[in-house]
């Protein structure tokens, strides 16, 4: 009888033996001293000796293959790993950064680059034409896996090997957005002899010329990267120069946002990204932390109409709704005034938009009503509009996850729609039957953000370039097409002075909103928060975090 | 005994190819195909679309996928990720240990936890104490994992900083996790040992043990507890699923590494052969630790040894 109990202590002591031990293996890296970042090491600490940064990042990447994703995380964490030709400043202004200068041939066709000649990747390897190149040609190469940054090369023809330290660069046509693209991380040069050396492995092993060089990374837990100590080649926008102040940058992946939010006030981490509003408001009035925000550039977030499909193709349906859609109650009262409300399919931090949109439609209940009166729609049972046997109803399709609040926006719209008679259905599914839907069309309103750089992301929203097909889902979510707007798209990405090139995206701009072709809703945010001994972390022009300022003090 | 346990052995071969068999088909029942996951959102040319369907065996028939699964898996190889192209098995073994410590320590708070208080409430029925937790028992079942698990970073994180509320590491961050889940189960078991406590000792042979003279404390624990026991053992058994399950939330509220991350990662994204290799490791486990529970009533109770 004693004998078992013993027995049974037995299991209960080797168990929790058992998992003292797992949980010790499955740090999966040797980084241990990171529970709590104790301010007595930053108190001595000047810039100079920079200490260890932990930052939580809302989410976990696939890779870090720039080249090839498509993921803002991923766009975010290579930032501080790969260093771009140019730089854009939040003016738009384009600046030398690996590329010293550069010429833009008459025609408007090529760039002819003159680069840095002091430049080596972590690997050692020299940084020369041969290495843009290499990036270049797989980027755009038409069989690749490369996905965004085949989008930024357009109508990218080859790259030139000029002598080691100059390269040309062809499009097939003249692009005027390719600076502001080359600006980007997702354009950012990786080392050449790291594709030969890990193949389909890059993305777990990422080689650049940056700030910081990659050293482990733990899957759902974190990303550690350390100082490049030769660094000397900073961004335009950098404040100091040679290498970055922090020995270390830990990036913790946490997904969920409360937990994110946790973690910095119980000092596992000294700052966090996408940190929801109601923490917005309370981080911001607590004198421990402080809250940084810029608003992305590109695609606002927008109910997109199917713009194709019966009734909604009708403009005066659109016109209705948008009529009917109170923005500014359903954003406040969500995002507790930390979000702007969208006026135009373009962000405020676009080159390129049209500010003269703002506060150019008021809510107008009755003007909804009557356009869809006149178009026939009259009210019928359970106050839904009716038109030869058939409801008015507005099927909207969205991820699960409810990114953003976007669900509870829905659902406030669904409420508000009631008020003209439409019935609105919401179907919130998996990735799988949701990209089913996009490729088949069988939707009538959808949400979709698009960030990005340059206003050329229009082209990405409404050319029918980019509709989607069975074989795939594309980002013309609207699925709209207009041979005269198609030109103008073109046009634009083909303008090379710039105050021709703005007003024709404030036509653009004007154009989607008149027509109700999407329903702008929100600017969004990007948003960090810090404890107050965080100094220098900074945005470059899309909005990624760049740590390379940052410093740790008391 | 030998004969018992062949017998397990041969029931759980069975339950884990239906296993197999129903993870494949459902996801192949589902809607949406993950080539085009892979590529949404991005022009690509038909001719790419096309290998890297031959690539992944996506183009195959039906009927060949799955044979090929199966002859591969009994070769341990559990193929390669649709996402990230890495081996389905180096993923997830890199990931089951944080999984493995988090179900285990949640299963010893649920044991030691639920059992304790369940003896206590049978001892004092009826009494203040008995109530108290019952009303505790029945906040732990009815709580959600998540919001038990948001309220106790919350008091030990957030409030007096005693303990990491995110992440993988030492034994500390594994605390809060394994206690959220545990206490639900805890509710479980506590109600469970105090039901079949109450009916043990009502018994004929209690009323003899007293008669003899035996001190309460040893008829409590060392007789009626252990007549207790079986139902709770049982319950024990299939409490690994629940956690299991559990894990795949609270691994994402406290940012841990896991196969509850895994799982719920490469479902969203259709990643096939991750989820295959997940579950089928998960399954696996389950069946497991049913059969050392199914073994353990021999060594409770002497009367299933000798059947």
């Amino acid at each position: 009888m004693k004998r078992s109990f013993i027995k049974w202590k037995m299991l209960v002591v080797m168990t929790i033996g058992l998992t003292v031990i797992l949980s010790g293996c499955s740090a999966g890296n040797t980084t241990s001293s990171t529970d709590k970042p104790t301010t007595s090491e930053a108190a001595n600490a000047s810039k100079e000796n920079g200490g260890e940064l932990t930052f939580a990042l809302a989410g976990s990447p696939n890779t870090l293959d720039v080249g090839l994703t498509s993921s803002d995380i991923e766009f975010r964490i290579g930032r501080n790993i790969f260093d771009s030709l140019v730089g854009e400043l939040p003016d738009h202004t384009i600046k030398p950064w690996l590329a010293q200068s550069w010429e833009i041939s008459p025609d408007q066709k090529s760039y002819t680059f003159k680069l840095r000649q002091d430049v080596t990747f972590h690997d050692g390897t020299p940084f020369n034409a041969a290495a843009v190149k290499a990036n270049f040609d797989r980027s755009a190469d038409p069989k690749g896996q490369s996905v965004y940054a085949k989008q930024l090369l357009g109508p990218y023809e080859s790259s030139e090997v000029i002598d080691e330290f100059t390269v040309k660069v062809n499009f097939k046509e003249a692009f005027t957005p390719f600076l502001s693209n080359a600006a980007k991380s997702t354009l950012g040069i990786q080392s050449p002899e790291s594709f030969k050396k890990y193949g389909d492995k890059v993305g777990q092993n990422p080689v650049g010329t940056g700030p910081f060089k990659f050293v482990s990374w733990a899957p759902n837990a974190e990303i550690v990267l350390e100082k490049n100590a030769g660094y000397n080649w900073p961004s335009p926008a950098a404040e100091h120069s040679g290498p970055a102040y922090l020995d270390k940058l830990v990036l913790k992946l946490i997904s969920e946002e409360a937990t994110r939010v946790s973690s910095l006030q119980s000092g596992q981490v000294l700052a966090a990204e996408s940190i929801p509003a109601q923490n917005v408001v309370a981080l911001s009035k607590d004198s421990r932390y402080q809250v940084q925000q810029v608003l992305l550039p590109g695609g606002t977030f927008a109910l997109t109409f199917n713009n194709e499909k019966a009734p909604w193709s009708d403009v005066h349906l659109r016109k209705a709704v948008q009529s009917a859609i109170d923005v500014d109650s359903i954003v406040n009262s969500l995002y507790l005034g930390t979000f702007p409300r969208a006026w135009s399919a373009l962000s405020p931090s676009t080159l390129g938009y049209d500010s003269s949109l703002e506060n150019g439609y008021k809510v107008d209940v009755e003007k909804a009503n009557q356009l869809l009166e006149e178009a026939g729609w009259k009210v019928g049972a359970d106050s839904i509009r009716e038109k030869d046997g058939k409801p008015l109803t507005l099927n909207y399709i969205d991820l699960t996850g409810n990114r953003e609040k976007r669900e509870d926006i829905i659902k406030m719209v669904q409420q508000q729609l009631k008020a003209i008679g439409v019935k609105m259905n919401i179907s919130i599914t998996a990735a799988g039957p949701y990209v089913d839907a996009l490729k088949s069309g069988g939707y009538d309103l959808a949400g979709l953000s698009f960030a990005g750089g340059d206003p050329d992301i229009l082209r990405t929203l409404f050319s029918k370039a980019n509709w989607s097909t069975n074989e795939f889902a594309n980002s013309n979510f609207a699925r709209f097409y207009d041979p005269e707007i198609e030109k103008l798209l073109k046009d634009a990405y083909q303008e090379a002075d710039q105050e021709k090139r703005i007003g024709i995206y404030k036509e653009l701009q004007q154009y989607f909103v008149q027509n109700a072709v999407t329903i702008p809703m929100y600017v969004y945010p990007y948003t960090v928060a810090s404890s107050k001994n965080v100094s220098g972390i900074a945005f470059d022009f899309p909005g990624y975090p760049v740590f390379y300022d940052a410093a740790i003090s008391n | 005994m030998l004969k018992v346990i062949v017998n397990r052995l041969l029931i759980s071969i069975v339950v884990l190819l239906g296993t197999l068999t129903l993870v494949f088909s459902l996801l192949h029942l589902l809607p949406g195909d993950p080539v085009n996951i892979k590529v949404a959102g991005n022009p690509v040319s038909a001719e790419v679309i096309a290998n890297l369907r031959h690539e992944f065996g996506l183009d195959q028939p039906l009927y060949k996928q799955y044979f090929q699964y199966i002859g591969k898996v009994l070769h341990g190889d559990f193929g390669k990720s649709l996402i990230d192209n890495e081996d389905v098995m180096v993923k997830l073994m890199a990931q089951f240990p944080a999984t493995i410590s988090l179900t285990l320590l949640s299963m010893v708070i649920a044991i030691v936890l639920g059992v304790l208080l369940g003896v206590l409430s049978a001892v004092y029925r009826y009494r203040s104490l008995d109530h108290l937790i019952r009303l505790i028992s029945l906040f732990g079942i009815s709580m959600p994992t998540f919001w038990v698990a948001i309220l106790l970073v919350l008091i030990f994180s957030v409030h007096w900083q005693w303990l990491p509320a995110s992440g993988v590491g030492g034994f500390q961050y594994v605390i809060l996790p394994a206690a959220s889940m545990g206490i639900v189960g805890a509710g479980l078991i506590a109600r469970m040992v105090r039901g079949s406590m109450l009916e043990a000792i009502h018994e004929p042979f209690v009323r003899t043990l007293r008669a003899k003279g035996l001190p309460e404390r040893t008829v409590i624990y060392q007789h009626v507890l252990r007549n207790a026991l079986i139902p709770a053992v049982t319950m024990i058994g299939m409490l690994l699923g629940e956690l299991l399950a559990g894990a795949v939330v609270i691994e994402s509220v406290f940012a841990r590494q896991g196969i509850g991350r895994v799982i719920l990662d490469a479902i969203m994204a259709k990643d096939l052969p991750v989820v295959q290799g997940a579950i089928l490791l998960t399954a696996s486990l389950y069946i497991i630790v049913n059969l050392l529970v199914d073994l353990s009533y021999t060594i409770i109770d002497p009367r299933v040894r000798e059947s």
